[in-house]
């Protein structure tokens, strides 16, 4: 029904394209002035990497730092860039699950992506005995459980910690961490604070 | 082709490059010390994306991803995805798309938009669907709204709206080659996104795509539908403060589209056409008819977000220059919108709106179609506010009305009252109870048509031998078709991986358009519509609404992360419609083609899965019930079929590499019949392999 390969005489009707896409040449300078890379995303992969030398796991584990991502992946791949670079001299490994029963306790830090949401508090519950360091973004993500949750603020990002969780984990967040940040405890579905 | 748009393209494109950062944004934070990080603003997402799971009507989101692993290259094929959306190809370039019955080659119930853009021709109301297109890679999600959506959206959004939303500049920074071949088309895809100072981005884009004639038994071959296109656009999204935010957009494509018109009937009176060939006088049996098609839109959005108050101004231009033999058109449309989103104390959130809309058009008559008032200028004026009051922690009632001006029918209203109740984050029940009309179109209220020819009148003495014609007449007084709808929706969430998605509708429609006699000739000819039965043919058709119809179904979608790799998706969907004119009515056939032209049941099974992380295979197959007859003025009847479609990918790094095969299970099929101008056509086996390099 069809050649895959252009014909003279079909050559000759595409000729009216060149005609029609000549402006596409004039974008080439521009192919080689701009750069990459979006906002958003990359913030964040940054503040993770950042804030993880305020953190101090349990035991001084061997072998590689692994960070994990829950869910659809809300860095769109910055995070994985990480990798190759050390937090406490140890080399950063990425890795990304779709369902929570996948998580492996080898995971330094999980970030929860907000596609969770829905599942969220009973996932946070089911590792909240792990020495691992939850992150997360959606609302109330640390009042229901969350350790550090990124907060969009007057167009900024700022952090709410809930160091009752980080401590419970045997986590310690350094006091310069805690000071930039919101603090906030558990806090049940029907709005009690969790003793 | 739209030249005078290319130089400000391309001044746009020069002015932020010159702008562009060179360096990769995560080196740059990652420079800067934790307090540094969190005084950097970042760029603010335009308006609260409402959370499907929290929306109180039957919505659907196919995402950038569901596209990708499809392998489908335009946005009509996009819209199979969808449970309960009828997509039948009519030819290589046209489609009859429609939901929830009502399907037809100029199907008119369906609001489209892009990026907030309505695409649907103010002509007929319907959709010229091979020409509406973005670069599908930059597609965020195309959200699929069954049922009314009126209230906020306007007329037209009867049976559904069709929402196809491109994604954020600043998420396609990169540089994308796409290149596609295959034995029914072949495509060259090229952008580019560009990161600007404090979080503004932008990107430009090209594509060619050119689709191969498909196969017609009318003509026993090659079915001469073969077209290509080209198209270009930008998009900008300027961060001007930490509250406002400016979008600047505009597309532009040029498509050389051929087509086979069937029985073409020719002016006698026009000395050109004689003397008539013995065999057909003044008709061509077979007319190949290659046209052009051409547009251009150019859109501006402003958004302002304080936290509790979210406004935003959009101001847009449409042109688009259609050159078919049977109607050679220009429309040029306007639009201006406001709308604005409040929050009232801790329980209301409050959504208004107004907007101007303008609409030129110019038609070059022809012998077939002619059309008054041309050139003619029509303005629409909306007006609508809904509030959205949560009533307890798990009940919200939303409750809303627009108000619409048009000059074929002056005012209308469309109410619309949603309650959703959420007991837990598993299970949401809605209920919504909604009117919505369409307004009528050009083609409807002042154009004359051709439609069959017929034999010399014996009684007429100045013209026989020469034949007559029929015609459609439009009518200035038709009215709008009105629907009263009510929906029930369920949805599920049994536990992280599994998901179930519910939809029940009953409507209601009144003063559906019907095709009237006004008299009748003295002599009987061949029923067109009914073979073998003779009959006093009406002097000429027109327009009214003397026709009710009720329809109930459901859709039912199913989506289930069956193993870490492995995602399964079904969808299925019931309709059942009935149609009924007035005793008063001449039109004998419409409710039956209301009826057949519409899938009884459709059902479809998609399997995604990611074989190793380089690897993976997808397969789709779609179920489609028989039509008994689709076409009014041609009538065919479409047996049931299925379609089998198979994707396997290889991805690493930057490059993808894929191969599609579509419709495997049979040679080729036929999905819907065209109107009796154009010939039959029957969708082919196809094969495309495509290399993507994304970096």
């Amino acid at each position: 029904m069809t050649r895959a390969v252009p014909s003279p005489s079909r050559l000759r009707r595409l000729l009216p394209h060149l005609r029609t896409a000549w402006p596409l040449l004039l974008l080439l300078p521009v192919l080689t002035l701009a750069g990459v890379g979006s906002a958003e995303p990359a913030l964040k992969a940054a503040l993770v990497y950042k804030l993880a030398q305020f953190i101090e796991w349990p035991e001084a584990a061997s072998g590689q730092f692994t960070i994990c991502v829950l869910g659809d992946d809300p860095f769109d791949g910055t995070l994985d860039r990480l990798e190759g670079r050390e937090i406490d001299h140890v080399p950063i490994e990425t890795a990304h699950y779709a369902q929570s029963d996948q998580v492996p306790e080898t995971c330094r830090i999980l970030y929860l992506s907000p596609e969770k949401r829905v599942f969220q508090r009973q996932i946070l519950e089911k590792f909240s005995r792990w020495p691992m360091l939850t992150l997360g973004e959606t609302d109330e993500f640390a009042e229901q459980g969350g350790m550090i949750q990124f907060h969009r603020q007057d167009g900024r990002i700022g952090f709410i910690i809930n160091p009752e969780r980080a401590r419970a984990a045997g986590l310690r967040i350094a006091a310069p961490l805690l000071s930039m940040s919101q603090i906030v405890e558990t806090r049940s579905r029907d709005g009690e604070a969790q003793p | 082709m739209p030249r005078n748009l290319f130089p400000l393209l391309y001044l746009v494109v020069l002015l932020t490059a010159s702008h562009a950062r060179a360096a990769d944004p995560l080196d740059d934070y990652l420079s800067l010390d934790l307090q540094e990080l969190l005084s950097l603003e970042v760029t603010s997402v335009a308006r609260k994306k409402q959370r499907v799971n929290d929306s109180a009507a039957a919505i659907f989101v196919i995402t950038r991803d569901d596209i990708r692993r499809s392998g489908v290259t335009s946005i009509p094929e996009a819209l199979r995805l969808a449970p309960g959306i009828q997509v039948a190809r009519i030819d290589a370039n046209k489609w009859a798309i429609s939901s929830r019955g009502f399907a037809s080659q100029f199907a008119n119930k369906l609001l489209v938009l892009i990026d907030g853009r309505s695409v649907y021709t103010p002509t007929y109301a319907g959709v010229y669907w091979e020409v509406q297109d973005v670069l599908l890679e930059d597609i965020d999600r195309i959200e699929v709204i069954r049922g009314p959506g009126s209230t906020i959206w306007g007329a037209n959004a009867v049976n559904g709206v069709i929402n196809i939303i491109t994604r954020p500049a600043a998420e396609s920074v990169g540089t994308l080659v796409g290149v596609g071949a295959g034995n029914e088309e072949q495509l060259v895809t090229l952008r580019h996104g560009f990161a600007l100072d404090e979080g503004s981005a932008g990107r430009v884009y090209a594509k060619f795509n050119r689709r191969e004639s498909s196969y017609s038994p009318d003509l026993n071959g090659e079915a001469g539908d073969d077209w290509d296109k080209t198209q270009m656009g930008f998009r900008i999204d300027l961060a001007l403060s930490e509250q406002d935010s400016l979008t600047l957009q505009g597309d532009a494509y040029h498509a050389n589209e051929n087509q086979v018109l069937r029985e073409f009937i020719l002016d006698p009176a026009d000395p050109a056409n004689l003397p008539p060939d013995p065999q057909h006088p003044f008709l061509l049996p077979f007319l190949p008819d290659a046209f052009e098609s051409e547009g251009y839109n150019l859109l501006m959005r402003w958004v302002r977000d304080e936290g509790d108050r979210q406004s935003s101004f959009q101001v847009y231009v449409d042109h688009s220059d259609r050159q078919e033999q049977v109607l050679r058109q220009r429309v040029d449309t306007f639009d201006i919108d406001f709308s604005q989103n409040l929050k009232l104390g801790r329980r209301n959130e409050l959504v208004w709106g107004l907007g101007y809309r303008r609409i030129e058009d110019d038609f070059d008559d022809t012998f077939r179609t002619v059309f008054y008032q041309d050139p003619k200028i029509q303005e629409l004026y909306n007006l609508f506010v809904q509030d959205e009051f949560a009533w307890r922690e798990d009940l919200k009632l939303t409750a809303g009305i627009k108000w619409e001006h048009n000059d074929y029918t002056g005012s209308e209203t469309q109410p619309s009252l949603r309650l959703l109740w959420a007991p837990d984050a598993r299970h949401a029940w809605w209920l919504a109870a909604s009117r919505a009309v369409r307004t009528p179109s050009r083609l409807e209220t002042n154009s004359s048509i051709v439609t069959y020819q017929l034999p010399p009148d014996p009684a007429d003495p100045v013209y026989y031998p020469f034949p007559g014609v029929l015609r459609v007449e439009g009518n200035p007084d038709v009215k709008s078709e009105i629907l009263d709808a009510l929906e029930l929706g369920y949805r599920w969430h049994l536990d992280e991986r599994i998901s179930l998605d519910l939809a029940l509708f009953h409507n209601r429609y009144s003063d559906l358009v019907t095709f009237e006699a006004t008299g009748s000739l003295s002599f009987q000819v061949p029923n067109p519509l009914n073979p073998g039965e003779w009959f006093y043919p009406p002097n000429s058709l027109t327009y009214d609404n003397l026709r009710d119809a009720t329809s109930q179904g459901a859709e039912l979608s199913l989506d289930w992360q069956a193993h870490e790799n492995w995602r399964l998706r079904a969808n299925y969907s019931w309709l059942d419609l009935s149609a009924d004119v007035d005793d008063s009515s001449t039109d004998a056939f419409g409710d039956t083609v209301l009826k057949g032209s519409s899938a009884r049941y459709q059902w479809s099974l998609r399997s995604q899965h990611s074989i190793t992380p380089e690897l993976s295979m997808d397969l789709w197959i779609q179920h489609v019930d028989a039509l008994s007859r689709s076409g009014f003025s041609r009538p065919r009847s479409i047996p049931a079929h299925t379609r089998f479609n198979l994707r396997m990918a290889w991805q690493k790094d930057d490059l993808e590499l894929s191969l599609v095969a579509f419709n495997l299970l049979k040679d080729r099929h036929s999905e819907f019949g065209a109107e009796n101008i154009f010939v039959y056509t029957d969708v082919e086996r196809s094969v495309l392999a495509t290399l993507r390099w994304d970096f």
